[in-house]
Parts: structure tokens; sequence; C-alpha cells
């Protein structure tokens, strides 16, 4: 089951999204692709004859726009907007939280995520009684920055457990296996409620761990108990509340104790319990974001300084406080010495041609060439393209940008209907030419939807895919590294990333009369 | 000598991004309503491009701003009798089709579209006639140069230049030009509008439309060169940019200055001298309106154009605003910013700084610092965006005083970058464009960090003493149609329908819908049990 | 002894219309200046429009001028004058059958141009639903009486219509004058007054605009802001 909360998984991220429509939800798809030849199969994988389709059972969006998402999705549940809810705002780049304020309630059946979630859990939890109970999962996570983990292979090397005379030992050449009780009968209480860990265990992040007792205490009071005792998060303000209290950038005390920690690994003269001392007084509560947008303040949970005279840039801890690079070395280095590096010839940052260059063209109807999808200059995927004011001032619908000459190859004027094909998939859209475009490369830029102004393809007599119909995801093998140094995975920093490079796509021009 | 004063503004060009946050915030206050959907008071340009309306700037054709016949001014559309003999058709009216066919989606086929197998899309249809269609002009088409060399070439500017461009990958240029109405200090739309609803006000020198006074004879709309006059379609009356005056009265900027993403906006006022305005606007030579319109501004720091200002009415708090004005620094003392399109003789008062850009690879491809001030003024004609084209835009074709601004900005970025980097000053820097490092560092704070008190300065109107009497209902804004009257939020994506209720407080017998009755009758006097 | 009818239609009838056309008017420019404005259509459309407009308007400055000769000066001034009767009469034959087919010509462009174009027809007001017809109607039967005059000894309305024109203004109206009049002199008036009697609450008040003052006007207006 797959929850999409306010994101557009089908209309706009997902790379291959003629491969996710047909494997993941099973629906009908323009992708033509074959599969790979024995040959070029992987060996030490399992491989299936028959890919499955529609692996998902249920896909579940939470949203107040008709996106390809929700047209997709098996149940829509109809969100709250901005100015509906409370919230916090806050990004990593900018020195501010601020508070979302409703100002008015979330109209007809509209509800804002805390409330859906949680009733979502209500019903959960009462329907697991005598079915689902307490389960025991067995739950392997990979071997993560910043933890013991990242010493797993010393030297890179990789003890393959496969092999007779190697061990599998989990958190060294398996992930870190960890039993879990589940009780599904309570995770409506939990979910609404503070659980003992961050007290019992700490709050660890970048290998520091701090203990937020008195905040926990300061909760109670503030939110209340349940009957376990432990601080209520029953509203959306209170979570709110104790995401402030328990974030070092908020709450100066907790900032102040890992600066601590910090200053005792890296020394006295790095001046990191100074940096702690500063803000050691700053408490940010909710309401203060409510009345303006609030600064945040140094924490050892961020890599840059802020203060009132200075905004955040990344790395200043390092630089300006001699805190070492969370790298083999504690330095910054190019040089990396893992197996797999080695046996790709990486070590050292080296040019890759693309996969497959684009043909020599020409068949005068057709041009072949390198297919790609940059952020637009309104947004980096967030733009609501079927806002009536950008589309008007745009091109009112899905465009394509190309070059003079590729253009010309194809006999395409500018704003002509033009299709662009690939064995991922099939795009419809207008071309727009310009010089500013090096011919051989064409940009579909992001998220460009399918929901405005896209007719049915020419090629399949099905609507034109969205930006995305074109990509498929790449794994490198090298992003699969873990348990050494800075190659460990952490989300969103190192690990498989969406990797949609060197795709390639031929496009013509089409029939000019389009049917929608 | 006459002074009076203006709320003028200036816009750097160096900073513009072209987010159109500025167009987009701009609609959202004034035109989001019906008959006004094709209108943008502040549009952004991609320069080289077409513009919007496309071609305006091709005064052949479109025949706006002034010209001079044996030696005096008549509006380039022609004199009075022309004008009226024209009457039931102007000539020179572009057509909807030169903004733009305003359209909407079909939303509603996404929440109604029956199950089927594929997946279901909104499709365009036109808001003018309500009609499926197909997206082929918009207020913005060319941004980024999108159109490519064939749609470029319809550039005036880009045609009038002698050297030809050549518009290439490796020689693409563009920068991005906001406009908005120029408030200008002889205006002709007010010269051409038959019925004398267009009018410039006396203490900030905004330009408007008497909305009660206007006729719908539409020549305003043909009379101003820089198209920033509209025809509402549906109220049959001419709108445009208002200054949001009802803001700057209050000593706030202008909704578009506020919003600037790039914060390359300044709203300052400006003194002049109205009584030389006519003869400046006249100057045979094209090329000698920029300087002659920069004769007519007035230096508030002399005693003696204080007193005239005083005695002319003008309160002390807009002296000191002048004197602190930084549309007066970049237009007068540091002399960056220039007008646009001072060949039409309207004596534009929204000014521009010209765009830095790069140095062509030759230079630096050679392994000489580009940054160099001796490299990079001899460079400056060999600037990425021609200085040809610049000039174009700004000094009816004279390259001086673009070169001038352009070096005075690029010696600017030399001097500070030795302070940046700490190195030892050198005072030639500044003096080789006739500055020194006292204004260096005055010129830098005010375009680099551009501080929100300092780019705007802006008094308030309030005037003590005059009674203020009530407009008869409400706000003078609350006309059917107007700003903000929008009866429902729909009312933008929704087709043309049924005509709408008109407000309460006033009528409008052309919409009426035949059953209320407020605003058509005089109010009934309460209290008057007497 | 006239017909009740007759007295009705030529006696009560015509100040009826004028009060309301005054009174309607007044109200009007009080109450909805906003109103005031011709609506053009010329941003959707300015092909057709820059024949018809020029054609209907200025046949109709025509018509008007012709029909203020006709109606307002006796023929004992004209004939004062050593115009005869004969030369009136043809002058305003051929000026004024052109005028009124130059008029008739134009509408039936704008009417095609409205009915054929569908942005225009969209911008149509109710209030046009009725003038248009009525309009046409109007100068059809206007066309006509013209048309009668080219027989072979027409009617001649200055003694006729016109007498009792004037009279209305003498507060002694005339009614056989009328009643005596042809069937399709008869039919204009009544169109007419009906025409006037929408006139204040049409776009037609966009006539009482007409920017005469312009010719004499300062190019430059400048207003100051505190209301006068």
């Amino acid at each position: 089951m797959l929850t999409v909360w306010r994101a557009n998984l089908i209309g706009s991220s997902a790379k291959g999204n003629e491969f996710f429509l047909r494997h993941l939800l099973g629906a009908g798809d323009n992708a033509t692709a074959e599969e790979a030849p024995p040959a070029a199969r992987p060996r030490d994988v399992r491989w299936r004859p028959e890919a499955p389709r529609g692996k998902l059972d249920l896909l579940l969006a939470l949203d107040f726009r008709m996106t390809s998402t929700t047209l997709f999705a098996d149940l829509v549940l109809p969100a709250a907007t901005w100015y509906e809810k409370h919230d916090l705002s806050s990004t990593d780049m900018h020195p501010y939280v601020h508070a979302f304020s409703p100002a008015i309630d979330p109209p007809w059946q509209a509800r804002t995520d805390f409330e859906t979630f949680h009733a979502l859990a209500e019903k959960f939890s009462e329907l697991a009684k005598g079915r689902l109970d307490t389960a025991y999962d067995l739950v392997a996570t990979a071997l993560q920055h910043d933890t013991p983990g990242e010493t797993a292979q010393p030297g890179g090397r990789v003890p393959d457990c496969r092999a007779p005379d190697t061990p599998a030992r989990p958190g060294r050449n398996l992930p870190v296996l960890t039993l879990v009780e589940r009780d599904y009968t309570a995770v409506a209480d939990r979910l609404a409620a503070l659980g003992p860990l961050c007290e019992e265990a700490g709050m660890t992040v970048k290998g520091v761990t701090v203990r937020p007792g008195p905040e926990v205490r300061w909760l109670a009071e503030r939110c209340g108990t349940d009957a376990a005792g432990r601080p209520r998060l029953d509203t959306d303000v209170k979570l709110c509340e104790a995401i402030l209290a328990l974030s070092g950038t908020t709450n100066g005390r907790l900032a102040a104790e890992g600066f601590d920690a910090l200053a005792r690994r890296c020394g006295p003269a790095t001046g990191l319990r100074e940096l702690g001392t500063e803000v050691a007084g700053r408490r940010v509560v909710f309401s203060d974001t409510q009345e303006r947008p609030v600064q945040v303040g140094s924490s050892f949970e961020w890599s840059g300084k802020e203060a009132h005279d200075r905004r955040y840039a990344p790395f200043t801890v390092n630089t300006e406080h001699r805190k070492p690079w969370h790298t083999l070395t504690g330095r910054q280095h190019f040089y990396l010495d893992h197996d797999w590096m080695a046996e790709l010839g990486e070590q050292l940052p080296v040019y890759r041609p693309p996969l497959s260059s684009p043909g020599g063209d020409a068949d005068g109807r057709s041009v072949t060439v390198r297919y790609l999808t940059p952020h637009s200059k309104w947004s980096i995927h967030s733009e609501y393209q079927e806002n009536l004011l950008m589309q008007t001032l745009a091109r009112g619908g899905p465009v394509i940008w190309m070059s003079v000459e590729d253009a010309a190859a194809i006999g395409a004027a500018d704003n002509d209907w033009i299709e662009a094909v690939n064995p991922n998939g099939v795009v419809v859209a207008r071309a727009v030419v310009s010089h500013r475009m090096p011919p051989g490369t064409v940009f579909m830029y992001h998220v460009q939807e399918r929901l405005v102004n896209v007719p049915k393809s020419h090629a399949t007599g099905r609507r034109g895919g969205v930006h995305n119909a074109l990509t498929r995801l790449l794994v490198k093998p090298t992003h699969l590294i873990g348990g050494y140094g800075q190659l460990s995975f952490a989300p969103n920093y190192y690990g498989p990333t969406g990797n949609q490079r060197d795709a390639v796509t031929t496009i013509r021009r089409r029939p000019q009369n389009v049917e929608y | 000598m006459r002074v009076m004063a203006q709320v003028a503004m200036v816009m750097n060009l160096d900073k513009c991004i072209g987010c159109h946050t500025c167009s987009v915030t701009c609609k959202q206050t004034w035109t989001n309503r019906s008959g006004t959907e094709y209108v943008w008071f502040n549009n952004v340009e991609t320069r080289p491009g077409r513009g919007y309306p496309r071609g305006y700037e091709d005064q052949e054709k479109w025949r706006g701003g002034w010209e001079l016949r044996h030696g005096r001014l008549v509006p380039r559309t022609g004199g009075r009798a022309r004008r009226l003999a024209r009457l039931f058709a102007n000539p020179e009216l572009p057509a909807l089709d030169d903004y733009y066919q305003p359209w909407t989606y079909d939303y509603d086929e996404l929440l109604s579209a029956p199950l089927g197998d594929d997946v279901p899309t909104a499709r365009p249809r036109s808001l003018t006639d309500g009609r499926p269609t197909a997206v082929t002009w918009g207020p913005n088409w060319d941004d980024d140069l999108g159109g490519g060399p064939e749609h470029l070439a319809g550039d005036p500017v880009l045609r009038a230049m002698n050297d030809t461009v050549r518009l290439e990958y490796e020689r693409a240029f563009m920068f991005h030009l906001p406009r908005i109405c120029e408030h200008c200090l002889n205006p002709s739309c007010v010269a051409v509008c038959p019925s004398g609803a267009l009018y410039k006000r006396i203490e900030d020198g905004i330009v408007l439309v008497d909305q009660d006074r206007c006729r719908g004879w539409r020549m305003c709309v043909s009379g101003c060169p820089y198209k920033k006059v509209y025809f509402n379609h549906r109220t049959g009356k001419a709108e445009k940019c208002t200054f949001c005056y009802p803001r700057v009265e209050a000593g706030e900027p202008t909704v578009c200055s506020e919003t600037c993403v790039g914060r390359l906006r300044y709203l300052g006022v400006m003194l002049y001298d109205a009584d030389r305005v006519g003869e400046a606007a006249a100057v045979p030579g094209e090329k000698d309106l920029y300087p002659a319109q920069l004769g007519c501004f007035l230096d508030p720091d002399d005693p003696e154009i204080a007193r005239a200002a005083e005695e002319s009415g003008i309160p002390h708090d807009w002296i000191t605003a002048a004197r602190r004005s930084p549309v007066r620094a970049l237009i007068s003392t540091y002399r960056l910013a220039l007008p646009l399109h001072p060949e039409y003789r309207t004596l534009p008062m929204v000014w521009y700084v010209p765009p830095l850009s790069p140095v062509v690879d030759a230079l630096s491809g050679s392994g000489h610092d580009g940054e160099d001030p001796a490299n990079l003024f001899a460079a400056i004609d060999a600037l990425r965006i021609p200085v040809e084209y610049l000039a174009g835009l700004f000094t009816a074709g004279d390259p001086a005083p673009v070169e001038a601004a352009l070096c005075r900005l690029a010696a600017m970025r030399s001097h500070m970058r030795r302070v940046n980097l700490g190195e030892p000053q050198d005072p030639r820097i500044a003096a080789s464009v006739g500055l020194d490092e006292r204004s260096m560092h005055a010129m830098y704070r005010l375009l680099a960090l551009a501080k929100y008190e300092e780019r705007y300065v802006v008094p308030t109107t309030y005037a003590a003493g005059s009674p203020e009497p009530q407009p008869v209902s409400g706000c003078s804004l609350d006309a059917e149609g107007g700003p903000g009257m929008l009866p429902d939020e729909e009312a933008f994506h929704a087709p043309p329908s049924a005509l709408r209720e008109p407000a309460a407080g006033r009528a409008n017998l052309l919409t009426w819908n035949g059953r209320d009755t407020a605003g058509l009758f005089p109010p009934r006097r309460r209290g008057t049990s007497r | 002894m006239n017909h009740p009818l007759d007295t009705a239609l030529w006696g009560v009838l015509p100040y009826l219309v004028l009060t309301l056309f005054l009174a309607g008017s007044a109200w009007r420019y009080r109450y909805d200046r906003f109103g005031f404005t011709t609506r053009s259509s010329q941003l959707h459309e300015s092909r057709l429009l820059s024949v018809g407009g020029p054609l209907f308007h200025y046949g109709l400055l025509f018509v008007i001028a012709g029909h203020l000769t006709g109606l307002l000066i006796p023929e004992s001034w004209t004939e004062a004058l050593r115009v005869s009767e004969h030369t009136y009469h043809l002058t305003s034959l051929l000026v004024g059958g052109a005028a009124g087919l130059a008029t008739a010509a134009g509408l039936a462009l704008l009417l095609h141009r409205r009915l054929s174009t569908p942005s225009v027809r969209r911008a149509t007001l109710r209030t046009d639903l009725l003038l248009h017809p009525l309009l046409s109607a109007v100068l059809l039967a206007g066309l006509t009486a013209t048309a009668t005059g080219a027989a072979a000894h027409p009617y001649d309305y200055r003694r006729g219509v016109s007498v009792w024109f004037r009279s209305l203004f003498a507060l002694d109206p005339d009614v056989p004058a009328m009643t005596h009049a042809p069937f399709v002199y008869r039919l204009h008036a009544l169109l007419a007054m009906a025409l006037f009697t929408l006139w204040p609450f049409s776009r037609l008040v966009h006539a009482f605009a007409a920017p005469l003052g312009y010719a004499v006007r300062p190019y430059i207006i400048y207003r100051s802001r505190a209301r006068t």
C-alpha cells in the first residue's frame, strides 16, 4: 500500500513513469521496451521471466488538486491547504521557522493531514483487534552514515557472505537486523503520544546523542499526558510544539548539550562549547512562530552556523571550528579505495561518456536527440502547472525546447505539435524553437503534467505521457556501497539516487490536428 | 519655473531574473476580472523579443506617442481633427490577437470525465467566445528566447539596428525588461482622449483614467506608444496601471515593487519644472531628448528650488523625500538610469539601469583579466548584449550614455572587488568614471545591498485641513467590473457567461439584471420622522 | 374632432416620450455615469467595423442633420431664402436618401458583424437585443418614407409632419397634421418615439458623449487629487 501525501508521484516525480504505471499500478502504459536479453541479465540476482505487474494493492492519495496521482489513486482523501491548518514551515537553506495558521476551517469534507492520519490510525487500530493484534517484524536497515556501521568494512574490503568461509554477520556484511514488536492495536494511541525511546535511547543526529529529559517533562506539562503517562501529541499544535522542543535549532539547551559532546570529542580549542553557550538560552515555542517567522539558532544537527548577523552557509562549523569532516580521513579527500570503486575504475573522479550517444538522425522526418528534464525557472517540482496565470505566462501546455537546427531537420516551426518517443514511452507536446538550445539536445522542463492540454498521441492513440514518460531509472552500483566511511547510506545524502541520465529520444513533427 | 513633484520608478535590469512575480501580483490585484483577462498592467518581456502586444515598438505601424511636425508636437495618430474624424473606428487600435486571445481550460473535465481506460485532460477554451481553442499566442510568448531567430526578427529594436545581430547559440544573449505605465510628463494618452477622461495628477504625477468620464472612444490605447492603456471589453472603459495610487498615497510601494523578488525597483520623488516639459519634448534631435528630459529635473538640495517648491504647494516632507530619492540618485547623480524609448517624446518617468553582461569570451579567453578596469572599459562595446541594442531601447540609438552607465557599473564592480578581496584601493578606478570613492560605495549600497527603506522613499499624500467628503457609496473603486469586485472566485477561470449583478451602491444599466434596485435611486433618508 | 387614439398617439404620447427621454437621461447621467460608454467591440473585430462603423455613424450624422433641417426649419424660411420646394425636395431626396442608405448599409454590416463574430456576439447587451431591431425598423421605415418621396406627387412632410413636430413645442399639438400623413410616416414617427423611450436606458447614451469639446481642449490635463 502506498500513501502519497500531497505529492504528485505519478504526474511528476516517478522517473520511468510508464514503468510505474505498468509494474506498480498495473495500469495501461506506452512503454515498448523489451526485457534485457539473456546475455545482459544480472547473474547474482534472481531473474523472473514475467516481471510482475500492478504490485501495489492500494494507492491512497491525500491532495487538494486533481493530478495524475489522484486520478490513478484508488482512494483520494481531500486535504486541507496551507491556510486551513496549523503546521510548521522551514527549509534548511534559510534560517527561519514559521507557523502555518488557519485562516478558515477546511471546507466541505477536506481535513488536515494531522486529522486524516489520526482518523486512519483510529480505525486501523480498532480493526486490528482480533486480526493483526501484536506481531514481530525483522527489520533490516542499511549500515548508516554517522553510526558505527561506517566502520563495518575496513579498508573497503567487502566480505561476501555467500563465500563458503565468510560468515554472514549483521552489521558487517549484512544489514543491521532488528527485531521489532508491533502492537497494531496501539497504533492510534502511540501516534497521539510521545514515546519513551527518545529519553531512554536519546536522540542521535550525526553521531551525537542528546537526552531530552527536561523537554519531555516540559511537554508533559504543556500538552497533558495520556493513560501511559506519556506527553500527549493528540493535536497538530502539540505536535508542532514537540518538534520545536526536540530540535536543537529551536531549543538551545539541546544544542548546547550537543555542542558540548562535540567539544569533548574535538577539543576545547575548537570553540564548540562556546558556540553552544551562545545559543543555550534560546527557546522558540509555537506561539512565537505564529507571530512572525523566527530565526533558528546554530545546532550540532547542522553543519552551518546561524547567527543574527550572518546567514546560513553549510560546513562553517567544520571550517571555522575545525570539526573534522565526516570522512575516512576527517578531511575532504578525492581518492576512494573501496573494492567496488576500484572494480569500476572510479577511485578518482573520472569522465564517463554518455551511455548511448544520439545517432546521426535525418531520415528527414525525425531527429534523435539527448533528452534532459531540467528544473524550470518557476519551480523545482512545485509549480502547479494547471494554474491558469502561470500557463498564460508560458505556452499554455507542455512544451519541449529544441534547437533551430533540430526543428528545421524535422520541419517543425515554433509551437508545432511534436511527438517524442523512445522505448520508455511517448510524449506529445508543442515545440519551442530557440537558438539558445544547442543542437542535439532537447529540454522538457520538469513536471508539466498531462492534465492540461495534452492530446492523444498520433503514434499510440492514447494520451501522451508526462515528461518522465521518456525516462527510466538506472541504479549506479557504487551507490549501493555501505559501511565504508562517507560511502554509507543516509537519506538524501548517499544512496541509490533516481538517476535518469543519458535519456535519448526520437522526435518527429506530428499531424497538427489533435484529438483530446 | 513651475516646480512639480512626481513619484517615479527606476528598475535595475542587472537584477531582473524574469520571474514574473511582479506580473502575477499586479494581475491578482488589479486585472483578474472579466473584461481584463488579457490585460497585464505589468508585464515582463524577454529581450530580444517582440514584446506585448507584439511589435508595439513599431511606431510606423502603431503610431503611438508624439512626433514633430514643423517644429510642433502633434500626436502621431494625428491632430484633433483627424482623431474626431476617426472616432467611429480607430484605425490604429491593436486587436485582441496582437495582445493574445485569453483562454482557460475545461478543468471540470478532470473531475467529471466518465470512467475510461485513458487519462482525461483539460483542453483549452477561449475566454472571449467560450469555444474550444488552440493556444497560439500569449503575453509572454518569447520568454527566455522561445521562438527562435525567425520569430525574434520581429523585434523592432533589433530590426532597427545597423549591425546585424546573429542569433546563434554561441552568441545568444538576453535580458528581461519589466514594463509598467511610464506615467509620462508629456503623456500622449491624455492628449488623444477626446472626452478628457485621462489626466495627470498634480500632486504625484500619476496618470489615471476617470472611469466615470471615459466614454470608450479607445483613442488612448493607440495614443500610448508603450501600449500601456488597455480597453476593458466588458465595461467598455479604458484601464491602465494606476501606480497603485491607494498604496502610494499611504507611503507604501506599488505592489509590483513590494513583491519584486530581485529587489530591482526603486521608488522616489522627482522634482521637475513643468514649464520646461513642452520644450524638452519638442527638441528636434531624438538623441537630445534624454539630456533635455534630464534638464527638466530640479535639484531639491538647491535652496532656490526648495523655496519655489514650497511656494508651489509641495509639502515639506515631499521635498525631504526628493532629497533622499533613490530615483534621483540613479537618474541625475550617478547617471546610471536611462529612459525607455525617449524618441516617443512623452518624457517617460520609469527609467532603467542597463544590464551588464559578460565580456565576450574572446577577451578572457586570451588570458586577460576580464574584470581589470582597463580591459573592461575597452570591452564595453564588446559585451554580450550589444550596446547598440541597449541604445535602441534607452537613448534613441545614442551609444554614449549607455556606455557611460555601463562603465560606471563596471568600475563599481572593480572597485568593490578590491574591497572584498582586501586589496589596496585604487582611486583611479572611480575617477575614470567621474566619481569618487564615497560615491562608489554609496552606489554599491544602493544597487547591491538595496535596503528596503532606501529603495522605496515614498512620502504620503496626507494633507491636513482639507475635508475629504466621503464618496456616495463606499470605496470609489467599487464599480461593477472594478478591481476586486469579483462576485465569485471562479470568475477568472470560467468561460464568459451571463453578465453579473452590480455591486451595491452603484448602478450600471448596461449590465443590470433587471431585479436589483440598489443604487438606482437616491438613498432613503433615515431618522426624519419629524 | 380627433379620434381618441389619434389624440393619444400624437397629442399625448410625444410628451410622455419627451419626459421619459429627458428625465431618463438625467437619471442615467446622475446614477450611472459609468455606463456612458460606446462599449466598443473593436478589440474583437476591426475589419468589418472599419467600414461599417464610419458608414453608419457618418450616414447617421447626415440623416440627423437632414431631420433637423426638415423638421425645424419652416417652409416659409427656405422660401424666403429663394430655395424652391422642388430644389429642397430633390436635395432631401438625394442627399437624404444617400445618407439613409449609407446608414442602413452601415447598420446592416454592423449587425452582420455582431451576429457572425462569436466574441462580439458574446459581448452583446440585453438592451441591444431590443435596440438593434428597433433601430433597424426606424431606419427602414424612414428609408421607405424617403423612397415614397420619389413618387410623382410626393407627400410634402414639411406641411404635415414638421408642422406637427413644431407644434409640440408650442404645447398645442396639431394632431390632424399627423393623422393625415401617410402610414409610413406615422410608422416612422411611432418607431422613433419608441427609440427615444429606449434611448436613455441603452447604450445610445453614448451619443450624448460626442466629444465636441476636444476640438478646443488643451492636450494635457492636470487634476488635483483632492476632491473639488
